[in-house]
């Protein structure tokens, strides 16, 4: 073996092996913005002249871009954002021809002619070697010969052709249903969280994180991912870069339960006591599914922001002077739910006088207030004796005189009448409170949690 | 007198001079007159002045901003900036019919001056016969329906909308045009050559040897042209493009490919005698591609972000187009007898081997870009529903073609003509192509480490890095023999050539292959990392220019400069037109478009789209390079006369 | 002879080729200009695509509530002109209608934001759902190419018309009733 043969097989493995490498090698992850620009590009702007959605800026490509990434991020595949788009603006937005009836010409009619042209540049060069001999014309046998020849080889060109053209349009003309053949994505992110919920069940924490990375590096705005991401964190002690994700994903999307119920988890262990509990109103509007509440239930979240914010409230109204020399309460910097939630927590702590006093103060300044006197009539109402009680109904039927439709006053009668053995006041307390717009969530909560639908019913 | 006077004066004219010079011509070629050729001279320069004439006066009126011109009132501002307002000429119908027969009339006068010392030579005539009548008839075109000079009242402290805002807001559209018209226009010689040699029979390598250089000026010059069209996409569109398969870009890419494939060839004919009709035909279509290619773009028939607006001058322009395909079809089957090659092709591992090759890819690249710009056409004509065809369609089936043409660069230099090798041509070949197979393998080497990845890209750099090192080896041999006049003549420039071609092919394939694009929603001094890149929205202001006003938004790019992408307003356009920035660099570029500055009371937001792509530049300078070759190789190699042998001294040094 | 049958062959070559080029020619030349064909659209004729998401005013919409009506579905844009000219004419309709209820309005905000919307309809009128969230993927599925566009949606769910620019009431009544005199 010469050197050359050598230095040749060196450089074609060198080559070859290399080649192979990269050629296989997965690379960084193309991500979801990746698939979005080549899906663009494949699509044909409905008013633009020979402009690809990706290329214009007229405002209708940018809406369709941003639909695209919309189904991109919802894993769709390619072949259905296709259906999507023909189905609204005609088969003339896809730039990608049909492999499947006339149009299919536009793929076979290039491999047919490459065969022909091959086809004539080999018999160029065949009939160039031969046209020595037979320079004098041949006799008729053996053109006729030539002839056949001919025939059967045209024939045999255009089929072998034919049949390449025809898989070309196959293959080309449409789009894979099972995925995303145009951003090379080979997993979505919707798979990585699945196996990031999968690894999560069996306890491999690190495995999740791990795959939420993953999804978020080929989609950087998936709430799902930000949120558990964000989640996990918070789990192993880092709250400041947790709360950071889960930031990040009520900004992609602010209806997303999950993320507020774990932000309000997180505030509460950094201590925020009125964060979580903003938190938790949100979640509360947004409709939970059943897990989410479940989840809720069992990290106790409603006991705690309760506790956090009876802390932070009582805080404040220890501090303040004593009731006679306290200043008027409209002249304080204390809002009606603040006191509201201080005279709750102060009845929590045991302290019922020091709450009925609490309110009494405010109630000075804000002598007509249905919240505040129904608040006072509650606390009376749930101290079980039967004189209270009757006081605590006259603030009610205050509360209500004040406002018919205050739903804390109707919900607080309701349970009053009950108890005073009433139960058609109460039934028609309860059904005013339910012919209203308007049901505050815990009120809901509160109904059920002392059975008062059935009690009064049964 | 008034501009449109003048003007119209000087159109009707250069029709007269194109009738009179066709008329002296046929008399010249029937025997009725004599010195014909002193005459027809005369009349070329006769066009010319006219056309100059209607040039200066549409200036003129541009400049002086005179709206009793209707092209004026209609694409001319008083706003306009300088420069464009110069450029206004060719960015409507009328003003580039205007600006393609004075480039037409140049190439007259130049034909007419190289060859007046060919007497009364029958084939110069037919040539100068044709010349003549191509010039008619778009002098016809300017006194019929594209008649740049119509009157027009407007009312007093008229002014005009001013050109296209996309057409005047990059100095390359004042270079663009010109110099792709240069190219278009141009293979207007050779094809009248083509005409004459099936016309006076003269079929032999006469019309070859004349053309030669003219034929590749043109190519150089549309090379350019086609090259600074898609510079000047990237830089106004702002969407990381410069190559979309437009119809109009295909228009220009079509007589590209068949000049090409007709360079490369005309090289078997003047070595073996062979490919006659072929070399005849790729002339003849390269000249009916740039007919049909004005007429695609010209007529509305398709759409596309270049065409102007819709005119009456589409049925002539494809009449024209028809009398050219008739008249040279007849020829050849005309002159079939004569058309048989004398010559043959002994072994296909040869130089001729490899350019019948080389054609046939070019072929199948050409029907491949043809049938994708027309088939919608078709298919609505046969069976009345409206497709499109675009990208996927072009990108799918032109890159086996490329991936083949670049292995081809790389091997076909190397190959003796067929029987003058003096070893056999596997021997040859493992000789020459070591040095470009280490050069190949040692870039698929730098691209995998430099995080390359996917077939498709690995393979164009690595044919790209196998076609480039055959390349320089030749340069390189050739300038150790011969100093500076191994970078001159035909084959080394050719060379040169093909390390253009493997810039902008390797350019392409990792602008294509790594581009990433995204959008980000930005407030005033929030940054965004993206792509190994940090862009900073620093804030925007608000700029107005005399015509326009634009929302400039400055993003400062990885801590260093600050650029501005807006959106500007025309005060005539419908809609906002996007500036975008670029940022430079020989690695990457980052482009930055403004989408939009969403409406939000108390916040200063922008939609940002970044696109970051690697090796851009080289596409340009690649161009650049091609055309550099272009030139170098017009440049005459050794005492004026190339020797046929001098490839082959080359590759064998005693 | 031999010479003949070379030409012969030139012409065998030349002849399929000037069939093609001919073909090519006749179709160019019968081609309509591109700026003139305009796709009609696929949705025509097919149910209506879902309209669902939230108003300006902050209440969920569904446009499949209102089978049994007329429903124009507009959409617009609160800085585009011509949308601003057709908004009286949809007053207009609004107020023949309001009383029977057979025929409803609905907006859909096309690439615009809530408070231009609502400025919009507070200066120029109307009191119409107006669908902002999930007004995208409508737009989309509607195959909408600019503002102003509307499409008519009968009583039985299919979309049977569709108007590219501004409407007027008289025009929307008079496809209304000509379409509900034919079966």
């Amino acid at each position: 073996m010469s050197w050359r043969t050598a230095s040749w097989i060196a450089a074609v493995v060198v080559a070859a092996a290399v080649f192979l490498y990269g050629a296989l090698d997965e690379g960084p992850p193309k991500t979801n913005a990746d698939r979005v620009r080549v899906l663009a590009e494949d699509f044909a702007c409905p008013v633009c002249a020979g402009q690809s959605v990706a290329e214009s800026d007229v405002p209708v490509a940018r809406e369709i871009r941003r639909q695209i990434a919309v189904w991109v991020d919802e894993g769709r595949s390619d072949s259905y954002i296709r259906d999507q788009l023909v189905a609204a603006y005609d088969v003339d937005i896809d730039y990608n021809p049909s492999g499947s009836g006339i149009t299919s010409l536009v793929w076979i009619l290039p491999v047919l002619a490459g065969g022909g042209i091959a086809a004539v540049v080999v018999g160029m060069l065949r009939s160039d070697r031969r046209s020595v001999q037979d320079t004098p014309r041949p006799p008729i046998a053996v053109r006729r010969r030539r002839w056949r020849n001919a025939a059967v080889w045209t024939v045999a060109v255009v089929v072998v052709a034919g049949a390449a053209g025809l898989l070309v349009a196959r293959s080309s003309g449409s789009r894979g249903t099972d995925g995303s053949i145009t951003g090379e994505i080979r997993v979505t992110t919707r798979e990585l969280i699945f196996e990031a919920q999968r690894r999560l069940g069996e306890g491999d924490m690190e495995g999740a994180i791990a795959a939420y990375d993953e999804a978020l590096e080929i989609q950087p705005s998936s709430a799902e991912a930000l949120t558990y991401r964000g989640w996990l964190t918070s789990r192993r002690g880092d709250l400041d870069t947790a709360v950071e994700y889960l930031d990040d994903a009520i900004a992609v999307d602010p209806a997303y339960p999950d993320a507020r119920l774990f932000r309000a988890i997180v505030a509460l262990d950094q201590g925020d006591g009125s964060g979580a509990a903003s938190e938790l109103a949100v979640f509360d509007s947004l409709d939970p599914p059943p897990y989410a509440e479940e989840l809720l239930a069992q990290a106790q979240v409603r006991a705690r922001v309760t506790e956090a914010r009876h802390a932070a409230v009582l805080q404040v109204v220890d501090g303040l002077a004593p009731i006679e020399e306290r200043p008027a309460f409209g002249e304080t910097a204390l809002g009606v739910d603040d006191a509201l939630v201080a005279a709750e927590a102060l009845a929590a702590r045991g302290d019922l006088l020091d709450a009925v006093q609490f309110l009494d103060w405010v109630l000075e300044s804000r002598p007509n207030d249905p919240d505040v006197l129904a608040g006072r009539g509650w606390l009376l109402v749930r101290s079980g004796d039967p004189e209270l009680l009757a006081v605590g109904v006259e603030y009610l039927d205050a509360a209500l005189d004040a406002d018919p439709a205050s739903p804390a006053g109707l919900v607080y009668r309701a349970f009053a009448r009950w108890q005073q053995g009433d139960i058609d006041g109460a039934s028609t307390d309860l059904n005013a409170f339910d012919a209203l717009q308007h049901q505050p969530p815990d009120l809901v909560r509160l109904i059920e949690a002392q059975g008062l639908r059935d009690a009064i019913s049964g | 007198m008034s501009n449109v006077a003048l003007g119209s004066a000087a159109v009707a004219a250069g029709l007269g001079a194109a009738l009179m010079g066709l008329g002296v011509t046929g008399l010249g070629l029937t025997g009725h007159l004599r010195s014909w050729g002193r005459y027809a001279r005369q009349l070329t320069f006769g066009m010319a002045v006219a056309a100059v004439a209607a040039v200066v006066v549409m200036e003129r009126a541009l400049i002086t901003r005179d709206f009793t011109v209707k092209f004026v009132a209609d694409n001319g501002s008083s706003t306009t900036p300088p420069v464009f307002n110069v450029a206004t000429l060719w960015s409507a119908l009328e003003g580039s019919i205007l600006l393609w027969a004075l480039v037409l009339c140049g190439y007259a006068v130049a034909v007419a001056v190289k060859f007046r010392t060919r007497g009364d030579d029958p084939m110069l005539a037919w040539a100068m016969l044709v010349m003549f009548a191509v010039s008619a008839f778009f002098y016809a075109l300017m006194v019929g329906p594209a008649d740049p000079f119509i009157a027009v009242e407007v009312p007093p402290g008229y002014d005009g909308p001013g050109p296209n805002p996309l057409l005047q807001n990059h100095i390359l559209m004042a270079f663009h045009p010109p110099i792709l018209y240069l190219g278009y226009v141009g293979f207007t010689v050779p094809f009248a050559f083509a005409v004459a040699a099936l016309a006076t029979g003269r079929l032999g390598e006469g019309w070859l040897a004349a053309t030669r250089r003219w034929t590749v000026a043109a190519w150089g010059f549309l090379t350019f042209g086609i090259v600074l069209g898609a510079w000047w996409s990237y830089e106004t569109l702002g969407w990381g493009g410069y190559w979309a398969w437009d119809p109009v870009e295909n228009a220009s890419f079509l007589p590209w490919l068949t000049g090409t494939a007709y360079l490369h060839s005309v090289m078997v004919q003047e070595r073996r005698g062979m490919l006659r009709v072929w070399n005849l035909s790729l002339v003849i279509a390269t000249f009916s591609l740039t007919i049909l290619g004005t007429f695609l773009t010209r007529s509305g028939v398709i759409a596309s972000v270049h065409s102007f607006t819709e005119s009456g001058i589409g049925p002539a322009i494809l009449g024209f187009f028809a009398v050219i395909v008739a008249v040279s079809l007849a020829l050849i089957a005309w002159r079939g007898d004569q058309l048989r090659t004398p010559g043959r092709i002994a072994t296909p591992v040869s130089r001729e081997g490899a350019f019948l090759a080389n054609n046939a890819l070019f072929a199948a690249f050409a029907f491949v870009v043809l049938l994708g710009t027309v088939f919608p056409l078709l298919v609505e004509a046969f069976d009345g529903r409206t497709i499109s065809v675009g990208n996927p369609y072009f990108d799918r089936m032109t890159r086996p073609i490329g991936f083949a043409l670049l292995f081809l660069m790389a091997v076909a230099p190397m190959l003796p003509w067929g029987g003058e090798g003096r070893r056999p041509p596997a021997e040859l070949l493992s000789r020459r192509l070591m040095v470009p197979m280490w050069i190949a393998a040692a870039a698929l080497v730098f691209s995998v480490v430099a995080g390359a990845r996917g077939w498709a890209a690995l393979l164009a750099f690595g044919l790209g890095g196998f076609a480039g090192g055959a390349a320089l080896r030749q340069i390189l041999l050739a300038v150790r023999r011969h100093r500076w006049r191994g970078l001159v003549g035909r084959t080394n420039g050719g060379m040169i050539v093909h390390l253009g071609v493997v810039l902008v092919a390797v350019a392409f394939a990792a602008s294509q292959s790594y581009v990433r694009q995204a959008e980000f929603d930005l407030e005033a001094g929030q940054p965004a990392s993206f792509a190994g890149h940090e862009v900073v929205y620093v804030g925007s202001a608000v700029v107005a220019h005399e015509n326009r006003t634009e929302r400039v938004a400055f993003v400062r790019v990885d801590d260093a400069k600050t650029y501005g992408p807006a959106i500007a307003t025309y005060p005539f356009a419908s809609q906002t037109i996007g500036i975008p920035s670029v940022r430079s660099t020989l690695r990457d570029d980052v482009a930055l478009a403004v989408l939009q500055f969403p409406e939000e009371a108390g916040a200063d937001r922008v939609i940002l789209r970044v696109t970051v792509q690697p090796l851009v530049v080289w596409l340009w300078l690649g161009g650049i390079v091609m055309a550099l070759g272009t030139a170098l190789s017009l440049v005459p190699s050794r005492s004026g006369r190339r020797q046929p042998t001098e490839a082959a001294a080359v590759e064998a040094p005693a | 002879m031999n010479s003949g049958g070379r030409r012969r062959r030139s012409l065998w070559i030349a002849l399929p080729v000037a069939v093609v080029a001919a073909l090519l020619v006749v179709v160019l030349a019968t081609r309509d200009s591109a700026f003139e064909r305009r796709a009609s659209s696929p949705i025509l004729g097919g149910l209506a695509p879902p309209v669902v998401g939230m108003t300006v005013a902050g209440e969920t919409f569904d446009l499949d509530d209102w089978r049994g009506r007329w429903v124009v579905v507009n959409f617009f844009q609160s800085t585009c002109v011509p949308c601003i000219m057709e908004h009286p004419e949809l007053v207009e309709f609004d107020e023949r209608h309001s009383a029977a209820g057979d025929a409803r309005i609905v907006s859909v905000v096309f690439d615009d934001t809530i408070e231009n919307v609502r400025e919009f309809f507070a200066v120029h009128g109307g009191d119409w759902p107006v669908v902002a969230t999930g007004a995208r993927e409508a737009a989309v599925a509607y195959g909408v190419t600019g503002v102003p566009e509307s499409y008519l949606v009968a009583p039985s769910g299919v979309v049977v018309w569709k108007q590219l620019g501004g409407v007027t009431a008289d025009g929307i009544d008079d496809v209304i009733a000509r379409l509900s005199a034919a079966p």
